[in-house]
């Protein structure tokens, strides 16, 4: 058991964050819209009420997609560009897909490989990009989720305000959608920005994110190895 | 052979669950029209 969790502390760390800052986010976003509720002379609900409604969907979807936007992004631009200098980084000249060498797939591959890396074909190229590929799965069905329960809670509000209710396609062409995904999308990307850029100079000593607190700006991880 | 290191078989499908569950409940909560 103590050799599990020391094993397995980052991913555990994460899990109980993930749970608790879920769970405040319940109750701050019950507190606030049953304030909301009575303002308006409405009824109060009940917290499972809110739990269970699209008013919390809607939140939790818009965040969820845009930190998966992120990794997806990240990962797959960091094929094809290098920052010279930073951890996050290849090497400048190893843009691309490398070679079924270096990527030890194929007849490359060694006995340990994932039988992934061993097969050829469809079942190959598949497993080749599989981050890609689920990450940007999680992404395309958080925002389509933050869409769905996006047009619920603006139906919602139309029909209290006596307003026409939307179609599922006029509230994604709609500024409240763009709204709520941009405002997510912009903060994801200068986070990363600056991760890029800070950690050619930055250090933080012993972390699996910074270069060693002595390797020089210039080089990156991969080359000060 | 392939090793997995220990319990990150595990850590793999509660991440997984978890994302999976989330997905599952949005739907429940949509198609109830909530």
């Amino acid at each position: 058991m103590r050799r599990f969790l020391r094993d397995n502390a980052l991913s555990l760390f994460f899990f109980a964050l993930f749970v608790l800052a879920l769970f405040g986010q319940s109750i701050a976003g019950f507190l606030r819209t049953d304030e909301e509720l009575s303002q308006h002379g409405l009824p109060e609900q009940g917290y499972l009420a809110f739990v269970f409604s699209s008013d919390f969907v809607v939140d939790v979807a818009e965040n969820w997609q845009s930190e998966f936007l992120q990794f997806l992004l990240f990962i797959a631009a960091t094929v094809w560009f290098v920052q010279r200098g930073s951890p996050e980084s290849k090497r400048p000249g190893d843009e691309g897909v490398g070679t079924d060498e270096d990527q030890k797939v194929g007849a490359y591959a060694p006995d340990d490989a994932p039988a992934g890396a061993k097969a050829s074909g469809l079942r190959r190229v598949v497993y080749e990009n599989s981050l890609v590929i689920v990450m940007g799965a999680i992404f395309l069905l958080s925002w389509l989720m933050q869409s769905l329960s996006g047009t619920v809670v603006m139906n919602q509000e139309n029909a209290e305000h006596g307003a026409a209710p939307l179609t599922w396609l006029q509230y994604v062409g709609s500024p409240e959608f763009w709204d709520r995904t941009l405002q997510n999308w912009q903060s994801e990307f200068l986070a990363v920005g600056t991760m890029v850029a800070f950690s050619i100079f930055l250090r933080q000593r012993s972390s699996a994110e910074s270069k060693p607190v002595g390797a020089p700006h210039v080089v990156s991880a991969e080359s000060s190895e | 052979m392939q090793q997995n290191p220990s319990g990150a078989l595990v850590m793999f499908w509660i991440w997984m669950g978890a994302v999976i569950l989330g997905f599952l409940a949005m739907t429940v909560i949509l198609v109830s029209g909530r």
